[in-house]
């Protein structure tokens, strides 16, 4: 009998592990990259589908890397390069009612600032960036999830953020 | 210590006191902490993987033989099919036919179709079709206020006392209420028709005729804001946002001591009574008193 190396993917317990462990990470990663216009929560799903069909191919300690470029491809397959608008949230907060509307004001226009720089940046910054400062994750996990070298990941972050500052209070 | 490692290591979490304090010192420092905490404000939406890992089995099933069902099987699953479409023609043609749903104050309930299109209604509304004919004809009728997200297929009729909207296959609102008649298109192309006139009515507008005055208008949003909780009006009678108060909360208001005619924009939350009142009644100066489920409204 052939001795067997490693679980395979084509076991579903297996999988739906690496769905969980994944798929969250995944998801965000397209979104933060690419925008919600292009449906990550199915570019995600598409991704997993890619890996089942070629579950015999490919070793389980491959399949993150595997997910993570074919779900790249998948959309960059149907990016018509626009610029990458995030939608902001209000972020709920018990507010007084009486707030100062000029301080609305304000506030309004900085997201707006925020949200138009955030789309000049380029991909590979803004999904570095937006990991650490919104998901909370340190350089050496992005660095794990894009598949470049901790060095790089802080870079990225740092020219981010430097970047982002100087284009929302127009020091250029 | 250099400027770009001390912030790297801000950004890591990795700063010691003294360089905390090297860090406050930078010019950059208030910048920087007002980038990371709005930040949170693009943060993506949650992502549930247990659900989307469910979804996605019921639309793929993961079958271990990829090689394609033997021809008995497939024979077998033809069988059960016809047999099944049997069952279910014989409940089509021979059980009565017209479902009617309806909600009550503050209620909101989510229909499925025979087609598999929702309907997400809202409080104190009515619709109703009719299941034997829905094969040659997809058509509800509907008083008060629905979210439709139809699937593609055959032309979908929505009547009300109103008009008719007429779709495809698309994501759309309808409101039909007292003077208003108000539908909004969120996907695809909706078609209107309101006593002679018929307009195409694309995605992202809102068409409106209020008092018999038509309007039209482009919106931002991507679904009806009472799915998320909030009535929102434009330009409207205070009469009406009144009305739709009373439909979302088991109150009475009263207001006779005030002017209802004036036109309100604005919105309330449906969740919470307390927050609706004062969100309606502070930018008109007015106040309101509560007794039992009475609410007073009077000018300040």
């Amino acid at each position: 009998m052939k001795k067997k190396l490693y679980e395979n993917i084509c076991e579903e317990a297996l999988f739906s592990r690496l769905y969980e462990k994944f798929s969250k990470d995944l998801h965000n990663f397209i979104y933060y990259k690419y925008g919600e216009h292009l449906n990550p929560k199915d570019k995600v799903q598409e991704a997993f589908i890619k890996l089942w069909e070629n579950c015999d191919k490919i070793a389980p300690d491959k399949a993150k890397s595997f997910l993570f470029s074919v779900a790249n491809n998948l959309t960059l397959n149907v990016i018509k390069h626009e610029k990458v608008k995030l939608k902001y949230a209000k972020v709920s907060q018990p507010r007084q009612t009486n707030e100062n509307p000029e301080f609305i004001l304000e506030e309004a226009e900085y997201l707006e600032k925020y949200q138009r720089a955030l789309s000049k940046l380029s991909e590979e910054k803004r999904v570095a960036f937006l990991l650490n400062r919104v998901e909370g994750k340190k350089h050496q996990e992005i660095a794990e999830i894009l598949n470049i070298s901790r060095k790089a990941v802080e870079k990225r972050i740092y020219s981010a953020l430097e970047q982002l500052r100087m284009d929302i209070e127009e020091l250029k | 210590m250099e400027k770009e490692v001390l912030v790297n290591k801000w950004l890591n979490n990795e700063l010691n006191r003294e360089e905390l304090e090297a860090f406050k010192k930078l010019d950059a420092y208030s910048s920087f902490m007002k980038l990371s905490e709005n930040a949170k404000h693009f943060k993506a939406p949650d992502f549930d993987s247990e659900a989307s890992y469910k979804d996605l089995k019921s639309k793929f099933p993961f079958k271990r033989n990829r090689s394609g069902l033997r021809p008995a099987v497939k024979y077998a699953i033809s069988i059960a099919a016809i047999f099944i479409l049997g069952i279910g023609l014989y409940f089509t043609f021979f059980n009565s036919s017209v479902t009617t749903i309806e909600t009550g104050i503050a209620q909101n309930q989510t229909i499925t179709l025979p087609d598999n299109s929702t309907v997400v209604l809202n409080a104190k509304s009515i619709l109703s079709y009719n299941n034997k004919k829905w094969d040659a004809t997809r058509k509800v009728t509907l008083e008060g206020e629905a979210y439709f997200k139809v699937a593609n297929g055959k032309t979908f009729e929505v009547e009300t006392t109103k008009g008719k909207v007429t779709v495809l296959g698309t994501a759309f609102n309808v409101k039909s209420r007292e003077d208003i008649f108000e539908i909004s298109c969120y996907e695809g192309l909706v078609n209107v028709s309101h006593n002679a006139t018929s307009i195409n009515l694309p995605a992202s507008n809102t068409y409106r005729i209020y008092n018999g005055a038509i309007s039209f208008e482009e919106m931002t949003f991507t679904n009806p804001s009472w799915l998320n909780k909030k009535a929102t009006f434009k330009s409207v009678k205070f009469a009406h946002v009144l009305n739709e108060l009373e439909r979302h909360y088991d109150i009475k208001v009263i207001s006779e001591k005030i002017n209802t005619n004036i036109i309100f924009t604005g919105s309330f939350a449906l969740n919470d009574l307390d927050t609706a009142l004062q969100s309606i009644t502070l930018p008109l100066q007015l106040g309101y008193t509560k007794e039992d489920n009475k609410v007073i409204l009077f000018k300040k």
